[in-house]
């Protein structure tokens, strides 16, 4: 592990930060816990089919992030891309839906948790190759440039995606051509089992950007206001044609890699050290610091996103099941 | 250890057949009791039953092949177990059949392949929408049946059916054959000698209208039959059997009756007729003759007959010879009665309905006067006759 | 009419497109300064401009996805592999991502992406030599477009840039008419036929998925595409000679594939030869055979004969090229076993 690394459990500093942008943060990474949190018990208790990676632990990475995008900025994600899609506002009853196959899901029950899609809110596709998205948000990258649209692409992904051939060849072309993009490496610190120590030669992630004669920033990937500073920091840069900057969130996957995976290659001590350090606790601390809000809203907050997610697992039993044959008429597109 | 299936015995004087279809593939699971194949006789075509439970490991003797009692026809196994053709297996006839194509790496001796010939799919297709039977087909090139040789075989069908080239060519089906084969041995190898009675066959006819008026409607075969069963009794040396060395004789009169079908004569068999009512032989007659032309004939149907009746009354002819059936020693045959003036018992002239009744018979069974004897006796039954009952 | 090169009728058919369309892009290794190994995009850099044709590193993988995620947010791009062996490099891009995006999001995703490039034995070695197409024919979500004339060639590359899906539109070196200004030696073989070289200026457009009947025969219908389609037609006209009618049809497009022309002219022949460059274990040829079975078995006089080049990298050696691909007297051999089943 990088001696780097340091695990902080302090409330995020909230002073002077926006009241609104914080209410929003918090609602966001609440939504996106809640999904996370209630599709463990609905694999445990429902015929939900397939599998799910979950980012319990990691959502100030996911809402940090978009919430320094504007509503047209295009994102790319990951196999482990939920806390992604509720931060780009795609609805929860779609991604609801969308877990259970039903006709009404976000990819009308074709994509399922690995490739939850919303092109309305610019969420571009989770690709769940490890690292294929990145090479695909530069090309989206290179298209807003080549539009004159001043949008910009952010590519999330995994500190195991640095060490595939398309990270260099994406980043670089990126570089070359000072194209509007971001990348996150969404740093949990386990590829799987493998540690970053294990898997990469310099376990300073962003310090790989230097490569490219990129900008890059590391920040505690557990502080939202941090994550959502340097994000802005990156989105202006890349707007006013400065290029691309490559980010390294530190954080943590509470859970295992994916579904039931209990995740035993990993110290005790370690997993609860990490749990003192929830990013949504830090936040709610440092808004309370702040006087930003009373308990009493937060836990009104609370009960408001537990709601609205109770609310598109109602809907998502009301949706219909997607046909045997459906899929026929997607395996390609009518020109 | 596999099973063999051989020609059996298929009854009296026949010692041959020619295999019709097969039913099965080699490769297919049979049980005993499947009819594996028709085999086709003069007398009857005739299901050859599969002797054990198992698989078909080779058919031997392929389709329109004639083989001889004895003669190899197929092998019956267990599953995957293997068959290697015996020399002495091998049917009479393969060797001159083979196939000169097939003849590269089989030893000598090896019974040649069931000749099946590969058909094009396309050929497969247009024989189906033509109605052309492929087993009937026979490749131009001798090897591979394709689509010009169903068109062929259907023009030529076509061509035979309206018969415009003012001729046309009927192919002989394996009964029409053996009929023709023991026809032939009948003619070259019996000395025959044939005796023609008239009989008034007035009475009879007056009888025979008397019961169909009271509901009882027999056919004059029928009556023929039973008389001539009586007759038989009397003259067991027509009712025998020749063989080199002697001749049996029979008391039962297991009458043969030939039938027209439109493919060759067929000879069903009433067995015991000399003591069978004319309800029973009635009954008997129209059951067998009704097989006889849908080709449904049992083997013991046409088994076993110690002597045989042809009519021809239905057809106008006024007389007729038949040949002898070997191994029987006699055969009668009917023509149709004719009218004709005589002089009556009162010194007028009366008007009679004379038939001839003609005996054929194996000159080394029996000589002219037995033959005349029976055929008195005969006269005698049918001009006092009574239905009975 | 004015007669065309392939390259230069697809050169025309891209410029069109371009000058039509704002939204169509091009991406590749060399594809501007120098442009394009053989040729097929000279000068457009000049006329549209860096922002529009881009020079990209060496990075298949990488400008693949570019050209994906630029497809994805409305741009038409056009990804150009200097040989289509190189494609393997993008492999996961292509299949994993490209193929499946659209039925992925369950049909709200599109993928208006053109892959081409050049491949065919020529000399060259095992890596620059491969026939590529059998692995994404494979491939669901794919269309592969093979242009063996200069007039498809063009027809064909406005479609596949049109498409809103991503094809791969495979080009063949020989047929290209033009040296390569790498260095190479012009490329030609004497079984080129001198047809289809007639392109009109203007732009049109040849559906994806209509096979063209490049010569009606009677006894025996030939299928094929690229160089082979080349060798088919040579033999046909030889064949002519002795009195046999061959008819040679030309798919164009190998997925879609139109199962209805290669079906009506085995009703005709009854007889089929399918030809291909591409190797023969679970190949192009395997499929069309199969295909053919499915749809003409009973129209059959003889088993489908199949041509394809020899299962094996290809070699370097002459005589070995030769030898692992089909040539003209392969073709002849399969077709009189064809006629005489």
């Amino acid at each position: 592990m990088s001696a780097t690394l340091e695990i902080r459990r302090d409330p995020v500093d909230c002073a002077g930060a926006d009241r609104e942008l914080l209410l929003r943060i918090f609602r966001k990474m609440l939504e996106a816990r809640e999904f996370e949190e209630q599709l463990y018990y609905l694999f445990l208790t429902t015929a939900m089919p397939g599998t799910m990676h979950q980012a319990v632990g990691q959502e100030a990475v996911a809402v940090g992030v978009v919430s320094a995008l504007k509503a047209d900025d295009t994102i790319t994600s990951t196999h482990r891309g939920h806390a992604h899609c509720v931060a780009k506002d795609v609805p929860l009853n779609d991604m609801m839906a969308e877990m259970f196959a039903k006709r009404e899901g976000s990819c009308r029950g074709m994509g399922g948790s690995m490739h939850l899609t919303d092109f309305s809110k610019g969420m571009l596709g989770a690709f769940a190759i490890v690292g294929s998205g990145i090479p695909i948000a530069t090309g989206a990258a290179l298209s807003a440039r080549v539009r004159g649209s001043g949008q910009v692409a952010v590519s999330f992904f995994g500190d195991g995606a640095v060490n595939e051939g398309v990270f260099h060849e994406a980043l670089n072309m990126a570089a070359l051509w000072k194209l509007p993009a971001i990348y996150i490496i969404e740093n949990n610190q386990y590829a799987l089992s493998m540690t970053v120590a294990e898997s990469s030669a310099l376990p300073d992630l962003a310090a790989r950007a230097c490569a490219y004669d990129m900008p890059s920033a590391r920040v505690d990937g557990n502080d939202v206001l941090a994550v959502y500073e340097a994000t802005r920091e990156a989105v202006e840069r890349a707007r006013a044609g400065g290029g691309p900057t490559l980010i390294e969130a530190l954080t943590y996957r509470i859970r295992g890699h994916a579904r039931f995976e209990a995740a035993g290659y990993r110290p005790e001590a370690e997993v609860q050290a990490w749990k003192e350090a929830d990013p949504i606790e830090r936040l709610a601390a440092g808004m309370i610091a702040a006087g930003a809000v009373t308990e009493a809203q937060l836990s009104q907050i609370r009960a408001e996103a537990e709601a609205d997610v109770e609310a598109a697992i109602d809907y998502a039993g009301r949706c219909t099941d997607v046909g045997a044959e459906d899929y026929l008429a997607y395996i390609t597109a009518e020109t | 250890m596999p099973t063999e299936v051989k020609l059996p015995h298929l009854g009296e004087s026949i010692d041959s057949a020619v295999v019709v279809a097969w039913h099965k593939r080699a490769g297919d699971a049979v049980e005993r009791g499947d009819e594996l194949a028709d085999l086709e006789t003069d007398k009857a075509t005739l299901p050859l039953e599969a002797p054990k439970k198992g698989v078909l490991l080779a058919i031997v003797a392929d389709e329109g092949r004639t083989v001889y009692i004895g003669d190899l026809l197929a092998v019956i196994g267990r599953a995957g177990e293997s068959w290697t053709p015996q020399s002495q297996s091998q049917p009479e006839v393969a060797a001159a059949e083979k196939p000169a194509a097939a003849g590269d790496a089989s030893p000598a001796g090896e019974p040649a392949p069931p000749r099946r010939y590969k058909v094009s799919p396309l050929a497969r297709r247009k024989a189906r929408e033509l109605g052309v039977d492929l087993a009937a087909v026979r490749p131009a090139d001798g090897a591979k049946i394709g689509a010009a040789d169903i068109e062929a075989a259907h023009a030529k069908a076509r061509a035979s059916a309206s018969g415009e080239p003012g001729h046309s060519r009927i192919e002989l089906s394996p009964a029409r054959r053996l009929t023709g084969q023991r026809m032939l041995e009948s003619a070259r190898s019996i000395p025959q000698f044939s005796l023609t009675m008239d009989a008034d066959v007035g009475r009879l006819l007056e009888a025979r209208s008397a019961a169909k008026a009271a509901g009882r409607d027999f056919s004059v075969t029928a009556m023929l039959i039973q008389m001539t069963a009586k007759a038989l009794g009397g003259h067991r040396r027509l009712n025998a059997r020749f063989e080199d060395d002697g001749i049996t004789v029979f008391e039962s009169v297991h009458m043969g009756v030939a039938a027209a079908t439109d493919d060759g004569l067929r000879v069903p068999v009433i067995h015991g007729a000399q003591a069978m009512s004319l309800e029973q032989i009635s009954r008997s007659l129209r059951a067998l003759t009704r097989k006889a032309r849908e080709n449904r004939l049992a083997l013991a149907e046409v088994s076993d007959a110690t002597f045989t009746i042809s009519n021809l009354g239905m057809t106008g002819v006024s007389q007729f010879t038949p040949l002898v059936n070997p191994p029987q020693t006699a055969i009668l045959g009917v023509a149709s009665p004719r009218p004709v003036f005589r002089p009556g018992l009162d010194g007028g002239i009366a008007l009679c309905r004379l038939m001839a009744l003609t005996v054929a018979c194996d000159h080394r069974a029996l000589d002219g006067a037995e033959a005349a004897a029976f055929l008195q006796t005969l006269k005698d039954g049918i001009e006092s006759f009574v239905v009975e009952g | 009419m004015r007669q065309l090169g392939l390259a230069a009728a697809i050169r025309e058919g891209i410029v069109q497109e371009m000058r039509a369309d704002d939204s169509v892009i091009l991406l590749g290794e060399d594809v501007g300064k120098f442009g394009g190994a053989f040729h097929v995009t000279h000068d457009l850099l000049d006329e549209f401009g860096a922002e529009r044709v881009w020079d990209t590193p060496i990075s298949e993988a990488g400008f693949t996805g570019l050209g994906i995620g630029a497809a994805l947010t409305g741009l038409r791009a056009i990804v150009e592999y200097q040989y289509l062996d190189f494609i393997f490099c993008a492999m996961d891009q292509v299949v994993n991502q490209a193929a499946k995006i659209h039925l992925m999001s369950g049909g709200r995703a599109k993928v208006p992406l053109v892959l081409r490039g050049p491949q065919g034995a020529t000399g060259r070695g095992a890596q620059h030599s491969q026939s590529i197409e059998g692995y994404f024919m494979h491939t669901p979500g794919m269309k592969v477009v093979l242009p063996s004339t200069p007039y498809d060639a063009k027809g064909l590359i406005i479609s596949a840039i049109r498409d809103d899906n991503p094809v791969l539109f495979v080009e063949h070196k020989l047929l290209y008419g033009a040296a390569s200004p790498g260095g190479g030696k012009a490329l030609s073989d004497s079984a080129i036929q001198a047809i289809g070289m007639d392109v009109p200026e203007a732009p049109y457009a040849i559906p994806l998925g209509e096979a063209d009947i490049k010569r009606e025969g009677e006894d025996v219908t030939i299928i094929a595409t690229l160089l082979m389609l080349h060798r088919a037609l040579a033999l046909a006209e030889q064949m002519q000679a002795e009195g046999v009618s061959v008819e040679v049809i030309d798919p164009r497009s190998l997925a879609p594939l139109d199962v209805e022309t290669i079906a009506a002219s085995v009703a005709k022949t009854n007889r089929a030869v399918v030809v291909s460059e591409d190797t023969a274990r679970a190949g192009v040829s395997a499929e069309l055979v199969a295909t053919i079975n499915d749809h003409c078995f009973y129209d059959l006089e003889a088993p489908v004969q199949r041509v394809a080049a020899v299962d094996a990298p290809i070699p370097f050696g002459p005589a070995s090229e030769r030898h692992a691909i089909p040539q003209v007297e392969d073709i002849r051999a399969a077709v009189l076993r064809a006629l005489s089943d």
